[in-house]
């Protein structure tokens, strides 16, 4: 699945990193007045022509980390360069354009005047040219109250090229969209994408980061988690789940032996994430109170559980 | 998602397909004529624009004719006064309707999409107080209009002065209409401006004839002061009961209402950019 593209990377030492989050700390407190560190020192070095998936479950970050990097919230610790600019300016003047989550839309506008009103803010843009590699030739005269979620975002998407980006940040650009509109989005972004634009987006999907990026970041809790090539992070978590139906001692004894590396308990059979599935499965044959074994490849879904939780217990572990 | 090739790009990331960075920041903050080609078709929807001719037109035609009997103006006669005190209401009646917008602009997320975009806020502000201003010279013009057709006397000079002052006055209006947007809920933003504006507008001896202690407290009001400077030439600062109200301080009392409702527009606005 990993397709590996060659990509340039600038070598020059004069050129700034495209991204450089350096030990940001962001700091919210809730309705009661509590304080909470919603981003708790966070590094980050984004190269030009990265493309990096920002991986991290609801809360983690993600959104309050990008709001920091695009200058509409000020960290409250560290510091954030983009083009070694300040990024309010790298961000004002179109080098850095955002494809936020939801919003920044007005309803009552039609397409073609939304992109438009905002290309009359960039000179020298293409609104026409934008419409059509956004696919929304068709939704000119089309108001945007009356899009689906996924012209929307694709609304969002032409709006984000308007400048001509060097770095273009996506906020979970793909969520809410069916299966078919996700495959068209990345479609025109990966066109984009290979003309040399830096991209970092955020996701859910463990396969669109999967698919699309050359660097993946986790993160969990405010903090990086993970951080490595798409290779990297899969040999990392690769394994398997071997399942089974055996008695409380059993599942004891071999979530104690090295092969295992977690254990878990759900719908009344234990889950045993190894690496070396061969192996337990040997052991677990041997153990006659086990019934109903099975093994199964491990989705990225469940690694990245296992990832975060991982950094849960043990504390920075896979720094 | 059939993508038809776009401008063809030089292979370096480093010069992408855009070349001249610095050229690209745009002049004025940004503001440009098509934008505000579009700020002004959003702003003059049909639903805005009927209400700012209407409801003068009405006000006017019921009111014109109400003069207090001892009613003597050294410049002119109670049409013109009546003239002026709806023009002022009506232009900041128009100016303060940005409210709507702002506060639909505000719920929808597009001051983020602003505050990513080479408007800097100062422009953003301007094009809102530009449209709120045009807008505001529709009523302005209708009542004076109007008032020709109803037997409005006054000298040349009051004509213009009364009428001009009575739309330059609505900018104190258009940045409380950027503090209402940015303050209100879309939901109830479609009533507030309007009835704070007629409050304002009684106790700012726009409609009635005030005199006593109603004419005392409605000195500090802000509709007070700019319906005192429309009227001046008409009135040289008396009530029709023959008090007198400086120049001096019906414009202390406009500036200090246009700079405390611009200090709350700008604040408001800092704040508006985060995550809701």
């Amino acid at each position: 699945m990993i397709k590996s593209r060659p990509r340039p990377v600038s070598e020059e030492v004069t050129s700034p990193d495209a991204v450089q989050l350096s030990s940001v700390v962001k700091r919210f407190s809730d309705t009661r007045g509590e304080r909470f560190t919603a981003v708790d020192g966070i590094d980050l070095r984004i190269r030009r022509g990265e493309i990096l998936a920002f991986l991290g479950p609801n809360g983690a970050g993600k959104t309050t980390t990008i709001d920091m990097l695009l200058g509409l919230t000020r960290p409250d610790e560290g510091s954030v360069e983009l083009f070694g600019r300040e990024p309010r300016q790298a961000v004002r003047s179109g080098q850095v354009a955002a494809v936020l989550q939801t919003g920044g839309l007005l309803p009552d506008l039609t397409v073609e005047a939304t992109v438009r009103m905002l290309g009359s803010l960039h000179p020298g843009s293409d609104a026409d040219a934008v419409l059509a590699r956004a696919g929304l030739d068709g939704l000119r005269g089309r108001r945007v109250a009356e899009c689906s979620g996924g012209e929307q975002q694709r609304l969002r998407f032409a709006l984000a090229l308007l400048s001509g980006p060097e770095l273009l940040v996506l906020d979970e650009p793909t969520a809410g969209m069916d299966v078919v509109a996700r495959r068209d989005f990345w479609a025109a972004v990966r066109e984009d994408a290979e003309r040399g634009m830096t991209v970092m987006f955020a996701t859910h999907y463990m396969e669109e980061a999967d698919r699309f990026a050359d660097r993946v970041v986790m993160i969990d809790r405010g903090r990086v988690v993970a951080d490595g090539s798409v290779s990297d992070v899969r040999s990392a978590l690769s394994g398997r789940t071997v399942s089974a139906r055996t008695g409380e001692r059993t599942a004891a004894a071999l979530a104690r032996s090295p092969l295992v590396r977690s254990c878990t308990l759900r719908g009344g059979r234990y889950h045993f994430d190894t690496t070396d599935s061969d192996a337990l499965l040997r052991l677990l044959v041997g153990q006659n109170s086990a019934t109903e074994i099975e093994v199964t490849p491990r989705s990225l879904e469940e690694a990245f559980m296992t990832i975060t939780q991982h950094g849960r217990t043990v504390e920075e572990g896979t720094r | 998602m059939s993508a038809p090739s776009a401008p063809s790009a030089p292979s370096a990331p480093s010069a992408p397909f855009w070349s001249a960075r610095g050229a690209r920041t745009s002049p004025f903050s940004g503001v440009n004529a098509v934008f505000i080609g579009y700020e002004l078709r959003r702003r003059f929807n049909r639903q805005t624009t009927i209400f700012t001719l209407l409801l003068p037109t009405v006000l006017y035609l019921a009111l014109f004719r109400t003069a207090p009997d001892d009613a003597t103006l050294p410049h002119g006669n109670f049409a013109a006064w009546m003239m002026t005190g709806i023009a002022v209401y009506g232009a900041a009646t128009a100016a303060v309707s940005s409210a709507a917008t702002i506060s639909m602009e505000k719920a929808s997320g597009w001051m983020r999409t602003m505050a990513l975009s080479p408007l800097a806020p100062p422009g953003y502000l301007f094009v809102k107080v530009l449209s709120s201003v045009l807008m505001a010279a529709v009523p302005v013009v209708i009542v004076g209009v109007l008032g020709t057709f109803t037997g409005v006397r006054a000298t040349a000079t009051v004509w213009v002065t009364s009428l001009l002052v009575a739309w330059l006055g609505s900018a104190v209006f258009a940045a409380l209409g950027i503090t209402l947007g940015l303050a209100l809920k879309p939901d109830t933003v479609m009533h507030m401006p309007g009835l704070t504006m007629t409050a304002l507008a009684f106790l700012g001896n726009l409609f009635i004839p005030l005199s006593g202690t109603m004419l005392e407290i409605s000195r500090y009001s802000p509709m007070f002061g700019v319906s005192t400077l429309a009227r001046y030439g008409l009135t040289d600062g008396y009530s029709f009961s023959g008090e007198h109200s400086s120049l001096a301080l019906a414009v202390v009392n406009t500036v200090a209402w246009f700079a405390a409702f611009s200090f709350m527009a700008v604040r408001r606005f800092r704040k508006s950019t985060g995550r809701g």
